[in-house]
């Protein structure tokens, strides 16, 4: 391009003015008391998955849906048990393509805790629950260099950036919080409440002092929960599907197994309205129990004991930070105490 | 790598300062060289192999295509050169494709033959940099060009990094001659590179990734029927999607050659501002199709032979151009599409003498005062530029469906043939695909006599700051990097 004669002025005046704008975003949301949340794109979930190619030692993993990154308090579970977990569960996605990548990946020793959010664990394939973590799965196969080195630099600017939050104050992000009059006919996905929860280092997700400290918050995730059907009647999946299913997540808990894998199924807590719920569609005899049993594997249900249905999720559906850390523990305990967890020498 | 990543910016910062630093120019030629190949091996190391070979053959047969009269044995050394150029670009990519009709033409007589797949890593870039080389010794066959004598500029020309990948396919006259002295840029050039960047990377990240590829994607990804709304709305998004994520690209790539002091010829011309497909392929890729039009159409016998000859060989350029994008036959429907709107054209046109238009009577009943005058040739204009965006659509379709079973079930719905079929894209999904390609029509409108330069020239650089200045805050709120450009698959 020739450079027109006025065109550098112009750029110097863009430069500080961009720079500017940028700093100005950013006092806005640190003033707004925004939370730092990390991203959780394609690469922040290859870069926790990496870490379990990155020896042979034996690792803790935990696969899931949001309820594994609420519930499971990292800190916690690394003093209780001596490994230092990874987390490789998404939010609003079905376990069941990673479980098939740990499975065939002989680099994975050690534990594996799979949370079962009934209506993602058993999600048919093709559509976005399962979609999502598939394309994770395929994207650290292909995970290259540069992308890498790109992550690197993206996770130290997300440290200290606040406005950096891809999911909620990107471009996209705000605009679908534009008011608009909905399209008859078309369901728009819901828009979660500014700052609502945010994303640790290690990808653990915990409630914002927002949410914690206010009903009404509360009350507008539980919207939120609703609009994306957790209160629908509709059962879950049966007959062949199902069992197509459970052979999927047998032939996988097998291999693992064979490598010395120990594997268990966690279910989380929900309360109220979404225990009843997922209850009423999903009942456990028909899953929980069949899954446990078929696939020859312990699990710990919350509702099985005391000490973990005690617990209340203030919108509905995931613990606050604080109940996270107890929880973890006892869980361990159970772990150890009920299920014949061993240590991880002893596994080894 | 990519240009909308991070990790680039560190990586050209340093290639900035190593080319400023006051080492001698060959020095600095190995730097780019070195950059280059960094560049490249970032995304598959092993890769960079097809590279080397591809560079190390094309200079020895060039060279002895220099020296060598023996008319015989030239040819024979520009086929050593075509058969591993077009072998590797046949096998890598299309191998799978090449066996999967194998098998569905012995299916056909019969025969059950079930291959095991190749299951074959496209290596990025490899139909760019086999056509640039390529180019170079059929040059050289041809004598146009005598063979490079340094290794490194020739090493240099078919690595260097801006457009390695996607293009601009740059011809071997046009670069390797800058790398003979030393070229910087002036304070002037650099700054117009830096622009040029930013207008690239506002392109792909905000307008092609942000707001375009969410809904091309969505609608795209549907196994069912939809709507006659949601179907022009995905075929719209992806039609400015797919402009804006490969000129994006290649006004980056310009911008960062001109960074260091070099030209890279001009890739888009405001291609949705064209009337008529001729013009359309003047302003679309038009490295591609100009290599295309000298590398094939005319070889072929362009349109020297009379009418059906030429017609002939438009469809076969069109064609293989189609094939070239990608192993698919829907990538050929979009090729022999192409090609049969300009036979059609040229049908059109050699057959009539254009007519004057009743310019006063129409322009004094039709308002004046407005930002675009509304005369009876801004009315044509806009009507031809139009009718055209409508037809690329068309092709659109095929170029973005997985299969024919999607395409002709997008075609139906947008020609509102599929009855209470889905509603799926959402008031914000129309909105922002609307309001986006009505822009980016009514620029390449505006812009399609114009010169980037020559507006920014004549306008106030307040204004001009102020546009730069929307489109880094977008850059930098859309926070979205890393994603590859579609055109690295071809």
């Amino acid at each position: 391009m020739e450079v027109p004669s006025h065109f550098s002025k112009a750029m110097l005046f863009a430069l500080i003015a961009t720079f500017s704008l940028a700093c100005a975003w950013e006092i806005y949301w640190r003033q707004r008391d925004y939370p730092l949340s990390y991203n959780e794109d394609n690469a922040a979930w290859a870069n926790a998955r990496a870490k379990v190619d990155a020896n042979d030692e034996p690792k803790m993993v935990i696969i899931g849906s949001s309820r594994g990154k609420f519930d499971v308090d990292l800190p916690a579970l690394k003093q209780k048990t001596g490994f230092n977990p990874i987390q490789l569960s998404l939010h609003g996605s079905c376990p069941r393509p990673a479980l098939v990548d740990l499975a065939n990946d002989s680099l994975f020793t050690g534990t594996l805790l799979i949370d079962v959010m009934e209506p993602l664990f058993f999600a048919m394939p093709g559509i976005p629950p399962y979609t999502e973590i598939q394309k994770r799965v395929e994207y650290y196969s292909r995970w290259t260099p540069a992308q890498q080195a790109s992550h690197k630099i993206s996770r130290a600017l997300e440290s200290k950036l606040v406005f950096l939050d891809q999911e909620a104050i990107s471009l996209n992000g705000l605009y679908t919080r534009t008011p608009m009059a909905p399209r008859e006919g078309v369901w728009t996905f819901p828009v979660f409440p500014l700052g609502w929860a945010y994303v640790c280092a290690d990808r653990q997700n915990k409630l914002s002092d927002a949410v914690l400290n206010s009903t009404e918050e509360q009350q507008k995730i539980r919207n939120v929960w609703m609009q994306l059907g957790m209160l629908n009647s509709h059962g879950g999946p049966g007959g062949d599907t199902l069992q197509f299913m459970f052979d999927v997540v047998k032939a996988s808990i097998d291999k693992l197994k064979k490598r010395g894998v120990q594997v268990f199924f966690i279910r989380f807590p929900s309360t109220d309205v979404f225990l009843e719920a997922e209850h009423a569609t999903f009942p456990r005899k028909m899953y929980w129990d069949r899954l446990l049993e078929y696939t020859q594997t312990p699990g710990i249900h919350f509702e099985d004991y005391p000490v973990l249905k005690k617990y209340k999720c203030p919108e509905g559906s995931h613990l606050s930070p604080a109940d996270a850390i107890d929880f973890t523990k006892e869980v361990v305990e159970i772990m150890k105490r009920d299920k014949g967890w061993k240590t991880p020498d002893a596994s080894m | 790598m990519v240009f909308n990543s991070l990790v680039f910016i560190v990586f050209f910062a340093v290639v900035v300062i190593l080319h400023y630093c006051p080492f001698p120019w060959k020095i600095k030629k190995i730097n780019l060289l070195t950059a280059s190949y960094i560049f490249y091996a970032a995304w598959n190391p092993p890769f960079i192999i097809l590279l080397w070979l591809s560079t190390v053959v094309d200079f020895y047969m060039a060279s002895l295509m220099g020296i060598e009269s023996n008319q015989k044995r030239r040819k024979l050394y520009l086929i050593v050169s075509l058969v591993l150029n077009l072998g590797m670009l046949a096998y890598f990519k299309y191998g799978s494709f090449l066996l999967d009709n194998f098998v569905a033409l012995l299916s056909g007589f019969g025969v059950e033959y079930h291959a095991l797949p190749l299951d074959i890593i496209l290596p990025v870039g490899i139909s760019f940099y086999t056509f640039q080389t390529l180019s170079y010794t059929i040059d050289v066959y041809r004598r146009t060009i005598p063979p490079e004598k340094s290794f490194l500029d020739f090493a240099l020309f078919v690595t260097f990094f801006p457009q390695l990948v996607a293009g601009p396919i740059v011809r071997p006259q046009d670069l390797i001659p800058q790398f003979k002295t030393p070229h910087y840029a002036t304070r002037k050039m650099f700054v117009g590179g830096i622009a040029l960047m930013i207008l690239g990377l506002f392109m792909k990240v905000v307008v092609a990734d942000n707001l375009l590829a969410p809904v091309s994607d969505l609608i795209f990804g549907l196994p069912m029927p939809v709507d006659a709304l949601d179907a022009w709305t995905g075929v719209l998004a992806f039609s400015g999607q797919i402009f804006c994520d490969f000129a994006g690209y290649s006004t980056c790539a310009i911008g960062a050659a001109q960074c260091l002091g070099f030209g890279i010829i001009e890739n888009f011309r405001y291609p949705y501002g064209a009337i008529g497909f001729s013009d359309f392929w003047r302003r679309w890729h038009i490295s591609f199709s100009s290599w295309l039009r000298d590398y094939l159409y005319i070889p072929l016998g362009g349109n020297r032979m009379g009418s059906a000859p030429t017609y002939a060989n438009l469809m076969i350029t069109m064609l293989l151009g189609g094939l070239w994008h990608g192993a698919s036959w829907t990538f050929v429907v979009w090729g022999g599409l192409h090609g049969i709107y300009l036979v059609i054209e040229r049908l059109i046109v050699g057959s009539r003498k254009p007519k004057p238009l009743p310019e006063r009577q129409l322009s004094a009943v039709l308002v004046r005062a407005m930002w675009i005058p509304v005369t009876m040739k801004n009315v044509r204009v806009l009507l031809g530029i139009l009718f055209t965006f409508f037809l690329v659509n068309i092709t659109w379709v095929f170029f973005r469906s997985a299969d024919f079973g999607q395409a002709s079930r997008l075609l139906a719905a947008m020609f509102g043939l599929i009855p209470n079929a889905a509603r799926m894209a959402t008031s914000h999904d129309i909105c922002k695909v609307m309001v986006v390609m009505a822009a980016i029509v009514l620029i390449h409108w505006r812009m399609r006599d114009k010169d980037l330069a020559t507006v920014i020239q004549n306008t106030s650089w307040l204004i001009v700051a102020a546009i730069w200045t929307i489109m880094s805050v977008a850059l930098i709120l859309s926070q979205q990097t890393g994603d590859s450009f579609i055109y690295f698959q071809f």
